[in-house]
């Protein structure tokens, strides 16, 4: 439910909303295109696309860092802008590769940001002692902030997104050059801070999406091609697919090959010698497919080392929404009844 | 509390840098060594007055051009904008911050370099001429060179962010700003002139500005001055227009009519203007 309450506030239960936002840059390079979305208050927000989608350009709308060619942005019902302090209290953001003055130490950075965020001194400090120990930035603490490497540099972005306290993180692909370890540190917080914060990840890595968001908006080419629960996203699937990791002998396998080459109901492509991914008709129960799957491979006599169900199930809806986006043609024009039927709905696409 | 916090940062970023370390190492070496050279030479006000050449003239004005071309442009702005401008400040505490701290690090390199050698030329026992520098003078003349080195900022502060590139800014900067005694001559406006004003430096330190019996004395002069000139006018016709020489240190009684109050609003009305305007572009401007 929206309640106007003045041009530029509006009250609402989302944390960002767009509507028509557009940015052009030099008449040239259309970066936002007619961009009309809503993300709820309190999930995690996977913003997924290809490079060049639009992703970054949007947040930077959102902080007031760019503005928009045309329409509005709201975060919490505040309109964004190059002088919406209110918007940027609320919000946390971390940028893809971010950039710090590399003469302070972490401490003395974070106090600065502290400070720009008019965080009284007894509030900021103690916080701030708690967040990089929380990083793990308190071993390097006493360093200047351009000795420090690329996952400690996250780290430092992530927890000066959190100085402020902020409802709402905006983060830029937050494991883009991370290692293993560091980027599982990543995605554990996300998961962390996502229970009592709205968490925006901008990203196309899909398995981080996959692992940790519950909400997803895809973009492409400058427009929201489908905004949604992850769930939803997944059920748009034509199809439901098995990948079996089997063991046995070589003669065993070609058996199974055989019994599988003669079934017209299911698709089958095997990975390697050991691995096939089975693809089962529109329609077909899933518990059915697969108790018939068990049974040729025990027919067969080969060992199941795995089973993994639902396979690349986001890689492919977001796959498909691409496909099915650039297969609309000229049907993605939005006459503005259209547009305006779709901003009112739960999920523009 | 912003405004405080990013002033009090660039300082410690503009001084722990080279630039500012090497201008102000070098600006105070200068001028003991010119200290040192004219001794025995010149007289109090005219050593004033070589002091503060290198900041009116040349070769200071580089650096304080740089220094404000280079405030808010090229990857450093990227680190501010994703380090700070997605904070919750606006962009005039942003862009006041980067200022005020480039002005009060060209203030203090400016007390740093002339004050304390001025002093010691006027106060020391130097085997020269007599003369009297005034404490109203001294003001007035530091207040004046002030003014004019924060437009040359302003200046530098406007064209790095119009230009977004430091070098780019600080080239054209050079080619406004060099010329700029030629222009003002030719627009007969010359006492705006930063060599005019240093000129113009041995009368504003000899002159007592704040007294008000002389002062009083030379709007009386003034007055008769013009009676005078009326006078004249109506017996002889309008008169010819001079041509005004360009004075040096040995003519500097040609600046009597200095007038510090209009060049220093002028300047100030300019470097206000000009902080303005950078504003303005940088508040239009997508990050």
């Amino acid at each position: 439910m929206t309640l106007a309450t003045s041009r530029d506030t509006v009250l609402e239960d989302v944390a960002i909303r767009t509507v028509h936002l557009t940015k052009v840059y030099g008449r040239q390079v259309i970066a936002v295109n007619d961009l009309t979305f809503e993300v709820p208050r309190g999930v995690i927000f996977g913003f997924l696309g290809p490079n060049g989608a639009g992703k970054t350009t949007t947040l930077r709308l959102l902080l007031g860092l760019q503005r928009p060619t045309a329409g509005v942005a709201y975060v919490f019902g505040h309109r964004c802008g190059p002088n919406a302090t209110a918007v940027r209290q609320r919000v946390g953001f971390l940028p893809t590769h971010p950039q710090f003055p590399g003469h302070l130490r972490p401490f003395e950075y974070l106090d600065l940001v502290g400070e720009l965020c008019r965080i009284p001194a007894d509030v900021r400090r103690p916080r701030i002692a708690s967040l990089l120990r929380a990083v793990g930035l308190l071993p390097v603490a006493d360093r200047r902030i351009r000795s420090l490497s690329t996952g400690e540099l996250t780290r430092l972005g992530i927890a000066a997104s959190l100085v402020g306290d902020p409802p709402l993180l905006l983060w830029d692909e937050p494991t883009a050059g991370l290692d293993p370890a560091a980027r599982r540190f990543a995605l554990d917080l996300i998961v962390e801070l996502g229970r009592n914060r709205t968490v925006v990840i901008a990203t196309h890595i899909l398995a981080d999406i996959d692992r940790v968001c519950n909400y997803v908006g895809v973009m492409h080419e400058g427009q929201m091609i489908f905004c949604g629960p992850m769930d939803e996203m997944k059920r748009r699937l034509d199809c439901d697919c098995f990948q079996l990791v089997l063991a046995g002998a070589d003669e065993n396998l070609h058996g199974f090959r055989r019994l599988l080459d003669g079934r017209t109901d299911l698709k089958v492509s095997w990975l390697a010698d050991n691995t096939v991914q089975i693809t089962t008709a529109p329609g077909t129960r899933r518990a059915q497919a697969l108790a018939e799957l068990m049974r040729l491979v025990d027919q067969a006599q080969l060992e199941l080392s795995s089973i993994r169900s639902g396979v690349g199930a986001t890689e492919d809806a977001y796959l498909q929404l691409l496909q099915e986006d650039r297969a609309h043609g000229f049907k993605r024009f939005q006459t503005p009844a259209a547009s305006a039927d779709a901003s009112s709905g739960a999920n523009p696409v | 509390m912003p405004l405080v916090a990013l002033t009090r940062f660039e300082l410690r970023t503009l001084w722990g840098g080279w630039l500012v370390r090497l201008w102000a190492g070098a600006a105070v070496l200068l001028n003991f060594l010119t200290l040192l050279s004219w001794w025995q030479v010149l007289p109090n006000s005219l050593l004033v007055a070589t002091l503060l050449f290198p900041f009116l003239v040349f070769p200071w004005f580089l650096v304080i051009i740089t220094l404000g071309a280079n405030a808010v442009g090229g990857a450093r702005l990227e680190t501010l904008a994703d380090g700070f401008l997605s904070r919750p400040i606006t962009r005039l505490e942003f862009i006041l911050a980067s200022w005020l701290a480039r002005a009060i690090t060209v203030l203090a390199v400016f007390a740093l370099a002339v004050l304390p050698v001025a002093l010691i030329g006027i106060y020391a026992d130097r085997p020269v001429v007599e003369e009297q520098v005034t404490v109203d003078g001294m003001i007035v003349a530091s207040v004046l060179v002030v003014i004019v080195l924060l437009g040359l900022l302003s200046l530098g502060f406007l064209l790095g962010i119009l230009l977004r590139n430091g070098w780019i800014a600080l080239i054209l900067a050079f080619f406004v700003w060099y010329p700029i005694n030629v222009l003002l001559a030719t627009f007969r406006v010359e006492e705006f002139s930063p060599i005019s004003l240093n000129q113009a430096a041995p009368v504003v330190l000899r002159k007592s500005w704040f007294l008000p019996g002389e002062r009083k004395e030379q709007v009386n002069l003034a007055a008769l001055q013009e009676q005078f000139s009326e006078f004249m006018r109506n017996l002889m016709g309008p008169p010819q227009p001079q041509r005004r020489e360009r004075g040096f240190f040995s003519t500097v009684n040609q600046y009597e009519d200095i007038q510090p109050a209009r060049v220093g609003l002028s300047y100030g009305l300019v470097t206000i203007l000009l902080t303005a305007g950078a504003y303005a572009i940088f508040y239009w401007r997508d990050l």
